[in-house]
Formats: C-alpha cells, structure tokens, sequence
C-alpha cells in the first residue's frame, strides 16, 4: 500500500483528532508502522482509555481503507495528504496542522490571494449587510473569500463571493459530505460546483460543538488576511482571530456602535490593535496594493423616486417597525407600504421581521 | 290532594316548559322527587322543608309525592325550590290554586326562605310568555333581567314569605321597568375602554380598524409591553353597536352562564373574552352534563382574545375551527346534543420569539431555529382563518409624553358602521355579510383587479413567497381597504397597505437580511 493510503486510514477514524494523530505518528515513526506494528505495542495507549484507541486498532484493515476509499469516490471527495504535493502549502507550515484534508470541489489557488471572512452567526442586518459587502467585493476583486458556511456573517459572505468561480472556499466543522447548517443547502450545492469544501474530517462526521473551533484554525491558515465582520464578546470567530494572529496574518475588524453587543468583539479586536475597515472600497483597495491584480470594485448607482429615498434615508441597518416609518416620514400606511415593497423589489431594503424593515446595502 | 305550578327548566341556552305537581296524600312520612332530576335539583326536597318550616308554617305528617312534567329530560339547576314549595302550599290547602293559574314561578330558596337568583331567568320568562302565562315571579336579583322581556309581568320577591303575602292577596310585589331601546342608545357609556388611550401604534390601530370593519380575525405580534392587550380590550368599542335583537341574544348566553351584570340585568356592551393558555378544551367549547356555554359562547357578538397564543394547548385551539367556520358550537353529551352560537371576532397576539424581542438583536439571541419553532407551535389551519397579522411596537417615551391623544373609539366605530353598511348592500343576495366570508367565486366578481394591479401583486406574490391562501387574504383585506377609502376600485395603495397587513405564513418567517 501506498504512504497516502495509510494516511488516509489514520485521517478516517471517527473522534481521532489531529493532535492525536501527530502523536501516534511520532511514538511509531510513520503511519505504516502504526498500521502493521503488533497490537502489543499498543498497550501503553490502551493504558490511557482514549476513546479512539479501540476503534484504531479495529481498523487496521485492508477492507477498512478499500470501504473509505469508496466513500470518498461515491460523494466525489478527495483525500489530500500532507506528504501530497497538492496540500496547501499554507497549511503545511501550521502548528498542528491536519496529516491530510478532504475536499469537494476545489482548493484556494496558492497563487491568488486570500482572505476569510467570519462573524456572528445570529447577526444584525448591519453585520448581513458588512458581510455581503464584504464578499462581493473580495471575489470582484480576485480575492479568494474563505470562510465557515456558518448561518450569518459566514455563510452570507460565502453566498456573494461563490457567485464568481473559483473565489468561496469553506472550512466546515463536519465531514465534506453533509451540509450543514442544512438551511444553507443551495450555498453548498453552489460551494461544490463554483468553489470548495475542505474538512480534516472523515465523510460522514457530525457538525460536533467540538470541531468548530478545530476548524477555525484551518480558516486563519489558509487565508492570508482576516476580516471580523460582527462578533460577540466570547464569539467563535474571536477564536479565529487568535488563530490568525498566532500564524502572523493580519486581522481587519468592522467597528460598531460602542453600545451593540454584537459589535463588542469587533471593537475589543480594534482597541487591541486590529486593522480596522472603515469602508469595503477602502479595504479593497489596501488589500489590491498588498496583491495587485483584480479590475477594482464599483457600486452601481440606484435612481429612486422621491417617496422611495424619504424612506430609504429614514431606514438603516438595524429593524425598524412600520409603526416607526409612518411617524418619521408621516406618511399614510398604503403609500409606505408600497414605496417599501419597491425598495424590496430592488433588493435595497428587507423585511426581517413582520413589520420590521432594515436596509440591504 | 293534588296541585300543579308552573316553571321552566334551563337546557342549553334554552328554558323548557315544566309543570311542578304536588301530591300530599295519607301514608308514611316521605317527600319524593320524579322526573329525571339531577341531584341540586333533589336537594330542593331539605331546603323547602325548611324553608317551610322557618316560616311558621307546621309540616305536614304525610306522604309527599313531587313530578315535574314533561318527565323524559334532564332537569339541572336550583330553580324549581320556588314552585315545589308554593305546590306543596297549594296542596296543603294554604294558598289559593286560582291565584297560580297562569303564573310561572323560579327560584332558589335559602333555609330562612330568602330567595336567591338562578341562571336562565331570561329565556325562561320568554318561555313563559310563549306558553301563556301572564307573570312571573322571580328572584328580586333577577328582576332586571326577567323585566326585559316584553308582553308579561314580572314580579321580584326577596323571600318566600312576600310570595305567599302576594299570592293571599295581602301585598304587591317589586316591579321593574326595563327599556332596550334606552339601553340600546347609552351603550357606549358602560364601555371603559377607548382608543384614545391608546398612544402612538399607527400600524395597530389602524390594523384593527381595518379588522374590525371587515370582520377579519387579527393576530398582534410584538415583544412583552407593547399594548398588545390594551389594543384587544378597546376592539369592542369600536365594534358596531348591538341592536336590540342582539342584546337580548348575548344576555341570552351569559344568563344560561349565570354572567349577567346584575344592576343592568341585560348585556348592553359587546363581550370581551380572554381565557388564560391553560384553559382546556371544555372551557373554551362549553361543557359539562348539561352542557353550559363555554369561552367561544360567551364571545359570541362580541371579541375572543387568545393572549399568548403559542402557549394555548394546540389541541385546545383546534376546537376554533367549527366555530370559526359556522359560526355555531355543537356539543354532544351522553343525554343529547346542544348548539350554542359563537359567532364572535378572534384576536390573538404573541411574542415574535421565546425571549419576545425579536428582531431586535441587542436583547434576542433566539436563534432564527428556535424562532421558527416558537412560530411553530401553531396549527397552519388556525392561521389560515386569520386574515390580518401586525407588530406592535414597543411604545416609545415620546409617545407617551407627547400627549396627544389618539383618536377616540367612537370616530373609529363610525367609520366602521359606513363600511359594515357598504358590505351589507354588496353582499344582499349573498348567503355572507362581511368581506371575510368572501371565497372564489365571490372574490373574484367583488374584487376585480385591473392589469396594473394584477402585475403589481404577480411581483409581490413572487418577492414575498406568497401562497395562494396569503393572497386570497390579502385580496380580501384590500377590499376592506379600499371600502374604508370610499373607492369602488381596489387600487395599488390599497393592495400595498394589505400586504402590511398579510396573514402569517409559517413558510416566510425570517428573511434572514
């Protein structure tokens, strides 16, 4: 058998993570050792109780690899170990990296840029609104959106960039074959034809709280640059920017208001010396003269009708009520109503909550 | 000796002709009771005799046989204490039998002959009077409500002595002379609640105008404080007023309850329901052995708010739906079926999420999962029957300290009254009154839509993810819309205001921005 073959058994065991997997490589020297050696030479592993020690030693089997090897052509995944030649160079260097990755679809172009984008998942529209912004503008660029396909800021972010080829990457924290969260189904569907997937978990593993993190540190290594979009006071995504900060990579965080729970990661990253975007052009443009390449970003301008922009200027990106708009604009509820419903139909403005209006962009 | 008085016996919200025959004949001591009686009516057997006793009058050492005829049905309640001790009275030869032709008597009797009041008293004076009796002698506390009925006497007394004293010939008993049609006209001074007070909530007060003048079911959402209750309360003010007829069928239901307000004797104002979200599935359909007029009975006319309605037992709320659908209430017992009327307007109101401050995502962390769940909990077919569904707001300070008031039920209702009018001459060939009622064929003869606003709602219909059950309310509430406008058109203003107002969909919750 081949040295990616032995890799790929010890990368497909259930709950072996890749702390564990470094360890039993460097206690027997290689993979294939780890395969053949006597089960004796496991006891002092046994002696430990590790939960996966026993599902190891079962699967030290031909038929074991041959089944895996299966699963990954049947849902179309591949297996890239760290010895391939393949395996993101950017990953490689990485305290604790994976011993190898599985991927649907494609892998970040090492030659173009890359940034990840990550945030709350239960965000404002002021943070749907950064995190659209964001991705659209990123992969207009040429800049290569990484990020979690979480709900929210992840996932929205994701949904933008993947509109252009090859420019939305996502880490998940289950195997590459499920979908989750499965409300995110179409971005997964277009992540796998337009983009890629990338999991160090076997096919088939569940999204366990416990992945999440580990994954994060995939997200901060395989992009160059960080951007926070909205995050709370002990967010995830705070994890990842401590990832990303421990790999040397700069972090951008967008300011919120000093009152916004949902801001105060963001803000505590900024006074903590984090690059801060004070607009998606400017931020675009400092990360094209870091990577020049890209035909630079432009928003198209939007005519509206009187009574359209009176609304539009009185909305902005948190939910305000009807009941709010009928007194700030004094209109009566029919002529609002409509002047709302075209704002929608132009895609400028949502409708978050029943009678609960925010701005889109 | 024999004698025979007569009363009436509650069924339902119906009273049933009852003669009470005495039979006081030689034998051993026993007074009994016949004719498929339920126990509080045999207990009347211990409070007569005393009663009786009390009174100075010496029992007599006889048999005492008592029948209340017809004897084929269930005869519930403690109204017959009254006629069972003037028989026995009659038959022990101390009150004068001419004096009871035609008179029918009801009431409860205390040990000390007090009399107190019963449920009923109204419907069974009107069936008095169908059965040709000329008075009545009621419990004083149910005179109000006994003199509503026209063309009969009716006469209260506090106690058995005034009876007997009246039926001697030796006094006169109370009278009371109650007018509908004055009642009628000062309704809006007993109703406590009004609109005015009512500050800021553009889109609620109008939305319930809107409800209101269409007779559309109302759902309010909005977080904890936002007036959803205070907006449900002031409904019934601004509801058209009852008519005479309508009066008298309300009192009808609440008298069968025992629920009348005691000085008016009559329900003047339009109910105002709210059984709390433990209430089960008899409480709000009615029930019982007999069964008594439940939650949607005593809405009837009138208003039935469901506060917290994802907390109501779903399979409690499924009981809505007949009653929704026909107006009426069937409810069948082992001793046979009663209809009660519950035609009554339903307005519910909920949080949007557990924690109750969605989208407001400094205090809501529900998860858009958890938000849909809470929405969840409700059963689709309810909320089909529900046409109009609207956020309150919290209210804010400058609402408050402004001033100024909100305008007042009495404008609103006469807005309503105009619409309720148009309706009724659209609708005078139609077996329905009320834009609501309004189904295929008659929506599309009554609501044509001209091709600009056919467009229009093709985009709103995609924009929104609309069913074609949210666009047929929408249809109906812009109806009502355009009859509060005064337009014979419905045009776009008046589609885009009912898409405000749209019906809540489980299937378009969160737009997620």
């Amino acid at each position: 058998m081949e040295e990616e073959e032995y890799l790929l058994w010890l990368c497909s065991i259930d709950g072996f993570y890749s702390h564990s997997q470094g360890a039993v490589i460097d206690y027997f020297g290689s993979a294939e050792k780890a395969f053949h050696v006597d089960e004796k030479e496991y006891e002092p592993w046994k002696k430990l109780r590790l939960a996966w020690v026993p599902r190891l030693l079962a699967s030290r089997t031909g038929a074991f690899i041959k089944e895996q090897q299966r699963k990954l052509s049947r849902n179309g995944i591949r297996f890239i170990s760290r010895k391939s030649p393949c395996f993101p160079q950017k990953l490689r260097w990485v305290e604790d990296a994976p011993l190898g990755i599985f991927v649907r679809g494609a892998l970040p172009d090492p030659l173009r840029p890359s940034v990840a984008v990550v945030g709350a998942r239960s965000c404002s529209s002021y943070g749907y609104a950064m995190a659209r912004q964001t991705g659209r503008s990123l992969a207009a660029s040429g800049i290569q959106v990484i990020s979690g396909m979480a709900r929210g800021v992840d996932g929205t972010a994701q949904e933008e960039a993947v509109r252009f080829e090859k420019m939305s990457f996502a880490v998940t924290g289950c195997g590459a074959d499920i979908c989750y969260p499965a409300s995110n189904r179409r971005l997964y569907d277009n992540l796998v034809e337009h983009g890629g997937i990338i999991s160090e978990f076997p096919p088939g593993s569940a999204p366990l709280r416990i992945h999440f993190p580990m994954r994060n540190r995939i997200i901060s290594a395989l992009a160059d640059k960080l951007i926070v979009v909205e995050a709370r006071d002990r967010s995830g995504s705070l994890i990842t920017a401590d990832c990303a900060l421990s790999q040397g990579k700069d972090v951008y965080a967008v300011p919120g208001r000093t009152d916004d729970p949902l801001s105060r990661g963001c803000n505590h990253l900024i006074a903590d010396g984090a690059y801060i975007v004070e607009s998606t052009e400017e931020l675009v443009r400092s990360l094209t003269e870091v990577f020049p390449i890209g035909p630079g970003f432009h928003e198209q301008q939007v005519i509206l009708a009187p009574s359209e922009k009176l609304v539009y200027s009185n909305l902005d990106f948190s939910a305000k009520s009807t009941d709010v708009l009928l007194q700030q604009t004094g209109m009566a509820p029919g002529p609002l109503s409509e002047a709302l419903l075209q704002l929608e139909m132009r895609g400028l403005v949502t409708e978050i909550s029943r009678n609960a209006y925010a701005r889109k962009q | 000796m024999f004698s025979r008085v007569c009363s009436a016996a509650l069924c339902g919200i119906e009273a049933k002709p009852v003669s009470v025959e005495v039979d006081v004949s030689d034998g051993l001591p026993v007074i009994n009771m016949v004719g498929d009686l339920s126990a509080n009516v045999r207990e009347a057997r211990d409070r007569v005799r005393t009663a009786i006793h009390n009174e100075g009058i010496r029992f007599p050492v006889k048999r005492i046989t008592i029948n209340l005829s017809p004897a084929d049905f269930h005869k519930e309640g403690t109204g017959f204490d009254l006629p069972i001790a003037i028989g026995m009275m009659a038959s022990m030869g101390m009150v004068n039998p001419g004096r009871l032709e035609k008179v029918m008597f009801a009431g409860e009797l205390g040990l000390n002959g007090q009399l107190a009041p019963v449920r009923g008293i109204l419907q069974m004076t009107e069936c008095a009077r169908l059965g040709g009796c000329q008075t009545c002698i009621v419990p004083m506390k149910n005179l109000a409500e006994g003199s509503a009925v026209c063309g009969i006497r009716v006469l209260g007394a506090e106690s058995l002595h005034d009876v007997l004293l009246y039926l001697a010939g030796r006094k006169e008993l109370a009278q009371k002379a109650i007018n509908i049609e004055e009642m009628h006209k000062h309704q809006l001074i007993g109703c406590q609640s009004d609109f005015k007070d009512l500050k800021g909530q553009r889109t609620v007060r109008r939305a319930a105008e809107v409800a209101v003048a269409g007779l559309h079911n109302l759902l309010l959402i909005g977080p904890p404080g936002s007036g959803k209750t205070m907006t449900a309360q002031r409904i019934p003010s601004i509801l058209p007023e009852m008519t005479p007829e309508e009066i008298l069928e309300v009192s009808r239901i609440h008298s069968a309850a025992g629920m009348l307000p005691p000085e008016e004797g009559l329900m003047t104002v339009r109910p105002f329901r709210s059984p709390h979200h433990t209430a089960t599935s008899a409480a709000l359909s009615g029930g019982g052995k007999i069964p008594r007029p439940g939650e949607v009975s005593l809405a009837h006319l009138g208003v039935l708010y469901l506060d917290e309605l994802p907390e109501f037992n779903p399979q409690v709320l499924e009981i809505l739906r007949g009653p929704m659908e026909d107006g009426r209430i069937s409810i069948s017992r082992n001793f046979g079926t009663v209809t009660f009327p519950a035609d009554f307007m339903l307005v519910a109101s909920m949080n949007p999420c557990k924690c109750g401050y969605f989208p407001d995502r400094r205090k809501c962390r529900c998860t858009p999962v958890q938000v849909r769940n809470y929405l969840s909990r409700i059963s689709q077919p309810l909320l089909d029957r529900i046409d109009i569904c609207v956020r309150a707001e919290e209210v804010k300070y400058s609402d408050i300290a402004g001033g100024t008031e909100g305008e007042c039920s009495a404008d609103i209702r006469k807005r309503v009254e105009k619409v309720r009018e148009i309706q009724a001459q659209r609708y005078e060939d139609e077996p329905w009154n009320y834009n609501s009622a309004l189904t295929g064929s008659g929506l599309e003869k009554y609501c044509p839509l001209g091709k600009e606003e056919r467009d229009y709602m093709r985009g709103i219909f995609e924009l929104k993810g609309l069913t074609g059950r949210s666009y047929t309310r929408i249809i109906k509430v812009a109806r009502t819309i355009a009859d509060l406008a005064g337009s014979e058109d419905i045009r776009l203003e008046h589609l885009s205001e009912a898409v405000l107002y749209r019906s809540l969909e489980k299937e378009y919750w969160l737009g997620g921005g």
